[in-house]
């Protein structure tokens, strides 16, 4: 019998008293509730005093207050077959507007370094016109280079809406990301998912647990967008059918040997994940091109997602659950002809430490090292970690609730298990567990969901299943909210410390050497090629280096501007660089507020610029920094 | 006006309004809501709707998916032949969504009802 259930607003029907006609106006009045008391959080924040636990140490109680209702009454909600989807719907938008729309919105500034660079990146196409793929001025900009689709498309909407820089639309790109991302998901669970309870519960799952930030103004939000739809596609139109040359492989009448196997794994007549969803052969051309174009601009834009793509829909085909057989072929020359071809310049100078980690699982899958965080960073990561694997005990207890009841959801179990061989190609800067995890979520979420509701049922109006969910997504909103915002002290930057940034590409000359305490600030953001960046105590400093700036300053920093001949030397030291030298112990403590005092009292520099977040120095030439 | 006609003219609209933002570099704050409202729907709505789905959602999700697929092959096609230029860019995309209007308005049936399945 097969699996599929039939949805649960058929069921039960009947006249509606007056008092629970009011009962059933409670989500639409919550959702109103919900909306305008977030609205209200966003005003006067006091982002400055954001500490270790980043946003939430400073967020009011009115911002919690929209959360717990809006929790509470998708809880009510989705166990009421007379609330309609789009109230549901509603729901997950303002839910997806509180978690991920916040910093967007209270901040004022653009949010998180990358996003910096990436606008950069378009400005840098902006007034060239073009791309350089073998500009190499700084390494981590060179693969943006080399893969440039996502800035394309960045270049092209900040210019035609009239833009001189995409600092104006970078910061709407997480509220953006994530409420587009609905729509994909829907369409991921919508093909075989008929109880609607799972199906939104997977959804609202989903955003309490992408605690991952991989959706600011960045190649990797647009390709898991496009990522998504397209497994979307594939699921929804290209499910496979049993195969007639494996039907007659046995007697007649009797499954053949290999039907009999994966057959009895994955439940008759091949699972209950075939999709009913009709289609007409011109349709599966027209989305197969969709397809096949959106695959390009993956490639193009981002060097993981490919990958994730191959695998993702590799498993499927492998698992006879998509009829588009050749497709991962397909993405697999595309890939290798980008690579090859528009890419080439990057690979071919950092193959090394490309090839360097594959098959190296222990490496990979190894994250960050927490020894060196502050306490309050350390109970952030521990707490990011316990909700990937909350989610995920969530999820297997869900898979064995509906294996067990016969339900053999193969195409979801293949898509969460097909990442993983990620973990032997790259470790991805130490951070390949979690992009596994962010490429395993959708799937993740559906079994978890599933947990609660395993069958279809009627709705009833008992209150233990609303309790249910109220309170897992109230643990989930919790840990999503410290993993999530646990970083803002560093991410946010103050209109002080933006304007010190202005300040300093205002006003240094082509060709100088800008150096500032970590990468942690507003940089490269404008003609980002012209400058050579580093850092005292940053990304790819030694812990040599950095033993040498605690104890002698001056050399240290006399080493960094005697590297190269520069027109001009300039220190940039800002709150949020300070923010993360304290949060990941990079130096020790005091010892930042020692360089500055140094700085300021060199005869070498000059304070050319300050104000209470940022201060910006300049090399006095003739004599180095001593 | 037939129910036939009136998502088509909707795209035409935007998308003509879309690029005479740009050409006549009218006001950023109009610019921008217009301009942008077409890029992220405007291509892949006119499209999709060839397509011919009957769910809402489906519908508007390929649309928001093609339409940043589009954009990103024009955009990124001009750049890598050094041929940029913002207004060749919306020229091309406004043409493509006028071609998907087209096909609307002149296919009396979608893919989708060829067969009757959909």
């Amino acid at each position: 019998m097969r699996a599929r259930e039939l949805d649960v607003r058929q069921t039960e029907p009947g006249a509606k008293s007056s008092t629970s006609k009011l009962v059933s106006l409670i989500p639409y009045a919550a959702v109103a509730v919900a909306a305008v008391l977030w609205l209200l959080s966003l005003r006067g924040l006091d982002l400055r005093q954001m500490n270790d636990y980043g946003l939430v140490s400073v967020l009011p109680p009115t911002y919690f207050a929209a959360l717990a209702v809006i929790i509470a009454s998708f809880a009510f909600a989705i166990n009421r077959r007379e609330v309609p989807d789009w109230v549901l719907l509603l729901h997950v938008v303002v839910l997806v507007a509180i978690i991920y729309g916040t910093p967007s919105l209270a901040y004022g500034s653009l949010r998180y370094s990358w996003a910096w660079k990436h606008v950069g990146m378009v400005d840098f196409i902006q007034r060239h016109g073009t791309v350089d793929p073998n500009v190499s001025s700084l390494a981590d900009l060179s693969a943006n280079q080399n893969w440039p689709g996502f800035f394309t498309l960045g270049a092209l909407l900040t210019e035609a809406g009239g833009f001189s820089t995409a600092l104006p639309i970078a910061p709407l790109a997480p509220l953006f990301f994530n409420l587009v991302i609905i729509g994909a998901l829907l369409l991921i669970l919508g093909a075989f998912v008929e109880d609607r309870r799972v199906k939104w519960l997977a959804v609202w799952i989903f955003f309490l647990a992408n605690w991952i930030g991989q959706d600011y103004f960045a190649p990797q939000a647009l390709s898991y967008y496009l990522f998504l739809v397209i497994v979307g596609i594939c699921l929804t139109w290209f499910s496979a059918r049993p195969r007639s040359h494996l039907r007659v492989a046995g007697a007649a009448g009797t499954p053949g040997r290999f039907e009999g196997w994966w057959g009895r794994l994955s439940g008759p007549p091949y699972g209950s994940d075939h999709s009913v969803h009709e289609s007409t052969p011109l349709q599966r051309v027209a989305l197969m091109a969709m397809i096949i174009a959106s695959f390009a601009v993956i490639a193009s834009s981002h060097q993981l997602t490919p990958l994730a793509a191959i695998l993702s829909i590799g498993a499927l085909v492998v698992a006879y659950r998509c009829s588009a057989r050749s497709l991962p072929v397909l993405m697999g020359v595309i890939t290798a002809m980008w690579t090859a071809y528009a890419a080439w310049a990057f690979l071919s100078n950092n193959l090394q430490w490309i090839l360097h980690p594959f098959g190296q699982l222990n490496n990979n899958v190894s994250v960050s090292d927490l020894s060196r965080l502050s306490e309050a960073q350390r109970v952030v990561a521990l707490t990011a970690r316990g909700l990937t694997l909350l989610v995920g005990a969530l999820g297997l207890a869900g898979l064995v609730r509906r294996w067990r009841s016969g339900q053999r959801d193969i195409s979801y179990v293949v898509l969460a298990i097909a990442p993983f061989p990620m973990l032997g190609v790259t470790s991805y800067g130490g951070e390949m567990a979690f992009r596994v995890y962010f490429f395993a979520l959708p799937y993740v979420a559906f079994f978890a969901a599933a947990l609660f509701y395993p069958r279809l049922s009627a709705s009833s109006s008992s209150w233990r299943m609303p309790a249910v969910v109220a309170a897992v997504s109230l643990l989930l909103a919790s840990a999503m909210l410290l993993s999530y915002y646990g970083r803002e002290r560093m991410n946010y930057f103050t209109p002080e410390e933006v304007a010190a940034s202005d300040y300093l590409y205002s006003h240094a000359a082509a060709g100088s050497l800008i150096i500032g305490a970590t990468y942690n600030y507003p940089s490269q953001y404008r003609s980002y090629e012209q400058y050579s960046q580093t850092t005292l105590a940053g990304q790819g400093v030694t812990r040599g280096q950095l033993q040498r700036l605690s104890t002698s300053p001056g050399d240290a920093i006399d080493r960094l501007v005697t590297t190269g001949n520069y027109p001009a030397v300039y220190i940039i030291i800002t709150r949020a660089q300070k923010a993360h030298i304290e949060m990941d112990n990079l130096l020790p403590p005091g010892n930042i507020d020692r360089i500055e005092q140094f700085l300021k009292q060199s005869d070498s520099f000059k304070l050319e610029y300050s104000n209470r977040d940022a201060e910006v120095f300049s090399l006095v030439r003739q004599g180095g920094a001593r | 006006m037939s129910r036939h006609y009136q998502w088509p003219i909707a795209i035409i609209v935007l998308a003509l309004a879309a690029d005479l933002a740009v050409v006549a570099d009218v006001h950023v704050a109009i610019r921008a809501v217009v301009v942008l409202s077409f890029l992220v729907v405007g291509p892949g709505l006119a499209f999709v709707r060839l397509i011919g789905f009957t769910s809402g959602y489906v519908e508007y999700t390929l649309a928001i998916a093609l339409s940043l697929t589009l954009d990103t092959i024009v955009a990124e096609t001009l750049i890598m032949a050094r041929l940029w230029s913002v207004s060749t860019a919306m020229a091309i995309l406004v043409f493509l969504t006028l071609v998907g209007v087209v096909l609307q308005i002149v296919s009396p049936v979608p893919l989708g009802q060829r067969t009757g399945e959909e």
